[in-house]
């Protein structure tokens, strides 16, 4: 009578990615399908994080911040949370979904840029880009389980991403998005980390929240 | 062999200091008991302590032998309808009752056997590939309360379920809630007196969290026993009337005012005794609770 | 009047979460990036080794360093550009360097086929204006746009070092044309236009999508006032809150211009009216973006479109980033002062204020025509158009 681990965890992975995750999905493809804003072609390694920085790395935004998103209304939240399975553990599926989702279509990205002689170095490439895309999605993530307003949630990496732009790189330190087109890649391991300690946050935040009211 | 029932010692719930449940014990059985209040006595918040949405301050809660903090197991005792039911919109009525079977932990034929009885049920069979936004409150309901039982629990907690029904629906959803509870818990939060009258035996009061009343509904009835009267007064005589008694209803009747009310004393002249309602009792026992005659008006909320 | 819908809307916002965000962002920018670089503006004095630099239409200048840049840019086929703001490197196939041999050819008066020769070519002597710009053109759009010959960047050969005569015209204009404060005003409208280009929308988006969120669309729906009245009031309610900060700034930066020439005769009203017509349309295009997309989708989507503008538009307006202004709905002017550039945009900029105004009229009124249908249960979001409202509502199964 009772559903194996594996299956449970297929099922709710299926049924998400349909039902909750498509719209975002969809953006994130669109978005990366304008690069003709910038140089790709044949740029040099640095020349060649810009666009990865400044423009995909905004994914991040688009594909972890809404996760806790579709339970929004109250009473789908109870009806759902009220079951034996842990909402937390479907929260995890969700930002493994997002995680992966991510990570390809930056890949599908640099391999593009590769492709049309840019010199970037693929596994660095894709990792620092995924670090800022972490790191803005994980606030955005946690800016949301806090105020319960979406708007909020994408504000605040936002926010955060104009500092960057338009601030002293120095205020950052090593969470600084901007790094990569520098030469620079320690700060990507810093802001890496501190998006997954952030997405932990944010789901203790929300078991929480459940009985917080 | 356990007994179904949940017991409730001393629960007490806060939210910035104040109190949403203050010292409540309850012992809940086997059968439909009603939860009755005003909005903000607590009732959601009790019934959502039940079904582990929330966590308590203090006291201790037990379903059927469990206590409330191995909250895995409970969830798997007690079926939860809330309050204005709802699914992700872009699910289907079968895709919706499927997601929430595996987080139920149902596996697949079980699932598969289930759900289309349980549309059945509830008269939702020709609706299984309409999706929840295209749902009227009616059927969301309905969907609700398959849902609720479709992992068979003991312990069926519905929030008021019949609010905003038309008659029909009403009466359908009680009569289901009624078959439910041949052989479960049914634990029915309600504002509406007609719910309680049309289907519970046991019944409890809440009111700013503390409970007022808890028991038989025949008891309760007869704590208003030899206190209810109708009088006909002048439409210009009814403001005295209402300034010294509780008026439960009235209606107009050629030029002149039929009054039900609640004395406790001294009725008013010309008055007549009547048999009490469950109404007629709740009115009182609020009103034996401090509770201004003014705020209780004719409705309870 | 504190009862009435616009304060009650009003009072809404300023406690949101969303407003105070923006107003620390404001503050931010106003401190970080205006007031940071505030200096006094000095009357240049005679023997002073630099005066800065100005552009020069003169092509006399600019001809050779134009073809000089052109000539090396072919050799290595690695062209420069910026379509929308961003570096771009453009490589052309044999066909196009063909094309761009033939052009420099007709530049400098050497055959095609020995272009590719070491020696740097010079102008020919007899090119005329007409013929140097047509040239220019035609490579441009061979390289695809925002090349270093087009329109928006070709000027910039012309950059020459500034006279004293040069410098002490320009100190004159911001003294007399703009009475100083007008100077700094444009420099303050140029750091805050790129927030109000963006927040607004953030606002408009969440006003939008709190009745469906707290459940009171219904409610809401049911109520007396027409659907131009709320709409235009919760319009209204957002552009008032979120203009006052701007006005309080602006306000503030008067007074520090006036503290810093108190001999000097000063507009007064400068950066005020800067303000409103500099960046109040910025705003309300911002707004009502926020507001038409949210009640046409219930969701966030506004965010993402009017993000995207925001940031293209960031990186396309450096091309005029010290005045000129074009289509931009951010308009930039980096630099305290270029008083001439600024009167001799002045139409393209008045047209360019109007039309964004304008604009943002009509979507807030495509924002009334769907929120009443809306209302009267014509217009549900997830079905889009319905000839028969409430056509879903079936009756309940026997």
């Amino acid at each position: 009578m009772y559903i194996s681990a594996f299956k449970k965890i297929r099922t709710i992975t299926v049924s998400n990615l349909r039902h909750n995750f498509l719209p975002h999905l969809i953006l994130s493809v669109l978005l990366l399908m304008t690069p003709f804003v910038f140089g790709t072609a044949n740029v040099d390694v640095k020349t060649a994080a810009i666009p990865l920085e400044m423009f995909v790395s905004l994914i991040g935004i688009i594909l972890i911040t809404p996760v806790f998103l579709p339970e929004q209304q109250e009473n789908i939240r109870d009806a759902v949370e009220s079951k034996a399975t842990s909402p937390v553990g479907v929260y995890v599926i969700r930002i493994g979904i997002s995680l992966l989702t991510m990570l390809s279509l930056i890949t599908i990205f640099v391999c593009y840029l590769k492709g049309n002689g840019c010199a970037v170095n693929l596994t660095e490439a894709v990792y620092g880009t995924f670090s800022g895309g972490v790191f803005l999605g994980a606030l955005g993530l946690l800016a949301y389980s806090l105020s319960r307003v979406i708007t909020v949630g994408y504000m605040v990496p936002i926010v955060y991403y104009m500092l960057n732009l338009f601030g002293a790189k120095i205020f950052f330190g090593n969470l600084y998005l901007f790094s990569m087109s520098s030469g620079s890649m320690k700060e990507k391991h810093w802001l890496f980390a501190t998006g997954l300690i952030l997405i932990a946050f944010a789901l203790l935040i929300r078991s929480k929240a459940v009985r917080l009211h | 062999m356990m007994e179904n029932r949940i017991e409730i010692q001393s629960l007490t719930k806060t939210y910035q200091r104040n109190h949403a449940l203050n010292d409540v014990s309850l012992s809940i059985g086997q059968g439909m008991f009603g939860l009755l209040g005003r909005n903000g006595a607590g009732k959601t918040t009790l019934l959502k302590i039940l079904a582990t949405l929330l966590p308590k301050n203090s006291g201790t809660v037990t379903v059927c032998g469990v206590p409330m903090e191995r909250a895995k197991e409970v969830r798997r005792m007690v079926g939860y309808l809330p309050q204005d039911f709802s699914m992700y919109p872009g699910m289907t009525v079968y895709e919706a009752m499927d997601y929430l079977g595996v987080l139920s932990d149902l596996d697949g034929p079980t699932r598969m056997k289930r759900i289309p009885e349980l549309l059945g049920r509830v008269n939702l069979q020709d609706n299984s590939k309409t999706k929840v936004k295209a749902l009227s409150g009616g059927m969301r309901r309905r969907l609700g309360i398959a849902q609720a039982i479709l992992h068979d629990p003991k312990v069926l907690i519905v929030d008021e379920p019949t609010a905003g029904l038309d008659p029909e629906e009403r009466v359908r959803f009680r009569n289901l809630l009624c078959e439910l509870a041949e052989n479960r818990i049914v634990l029915l939060s309600t504002h509406i007196v007609g719910d309680i009258e049309a289907s519970c035996e046991k019944i409890a009061i809440l009111d700013e969290g503390k409970l007022l009343f808890t028991g038989q509904t025949s008891e309760l009835i007869e704590t208003a026993e030899n206190k209810v009267f109708t009088v006909s007064v002048l439409q210009k005589d009814l403001q005295t009337l209402k300034d010294n008694y509780l008026v439960t209803g009235m209606h107009m009747q050629k030029g002149e005012v039929l009054v039900r009310l609640l004395a406790d004393d001294t009725p008013p002249p010309n008055a007549v005794l009547c048999s009490p309602t469950i109404e007629d009792a709740y009115f009182f026992c609020m009103h034996k609770s401090g509770i201004n005659k003014q705020l209780l008006g004719g409705e309870l909320s | 009047m504190r009862n009435t819908l616009f304060f009650k809307e009003c009072r809404q916002i300023v406690r949101s979460i969303p407003f105070l965000v923006y107003v620390a962002v404001l503050l931010f920018f106003f401190i970080a990036q205006y007031e940071s670089d505030f200096t006094k503006v000095e009357k240049p004095q005679p023997g002073q080794s630099d005066y800065g630099t100005k552009i020069s239409d003169d092509l006399r200048i600019i001809e050779p360093a134009a073809v000089k840049s052109f000539y090396s840019e072919f050799v290595r086929n690695s062209y420069t550009a910026y379509p929308v703001g961003f570096y771009k490197n453009v490589k052309l196939n044999a066909g196009q360097q063909r094309e761009m041999a033939g052009i420099l050819s007709e530049l400098t008066g050497n055959p095609a086929d020995q272009i590719t020769d070491s020696s740097i070519s010079t102008v020919k002597s007899d090119l005329t204006a007409e013929q140097f710009q047509a040239l220019m053109g035609q490579a441009d759009k061979l390289i695809g746009g925002g090349s270093l010959y087009g329109d928006t960047y070709l000027s910039r050969f012309g950059e020459v070092s500034k006279t004293y005569e040069d410098a002490l015209k320009d100190y004159a204009d911001i003294v007399k044309k703009d009475g100083v404060t007008g100077a700094y005003a444009r420099y303050f409208c140029d750091y805050l236009g790129i927030v109000l280009a963006l927040f607004p929308v953030f606002l408009a988006v969440s006003s939008g999508m709190k009745d469906r969120r707290t459940g009171m669309r219904d409610i809401i729906y049911s109520r007396r006032a027409s659907s131009a009245k709320i709409v235009m009031t919760r319009y209204t309610a957002q552009v008032t809150t979120l203009f006052l900060p701007v006005i309080l700034l602006a306000a503030y930066a008067t007074a520090q211009v006036v503290t810093e020439y108190p001999d000097f005769k000063l507009q007064l009203l400068a950066f005020i009216g800067y303000s409103f017509g500099w960046l109040l349309p910025t705003l309300m295009v911002s707004a009502s973006v926020g507001m038409i997309l949210t009640e046409l989708t219930d969701s966030a989507v506004g965010i993402v479109v009017q993000g995207l503008w925001w940031f293209l538009g960031l990186f396309a307006g450096v091309a005029h980033i010290d005045g000129g202004y074009g289509r931009d709905l951010v308009l930039r002017h980096n630099t305290v002062g270029n008083t001439q550039v600024y009167l001799d945009s002045f139409i393209t900029l008045l047209w360019n204020r109007i039309a964004y105004a304008v604009f943002a009229l009509i979507l807030v009124t495509s924002a009334i025509w769907v929120y009443e249908r809306k209302r009267r249960g014509k217009w549900n979001v997830y079905f889009g158009f319905q000839k028969n409202p409430n056509h879903h509502r079936v009756q309940s199964a026997s």
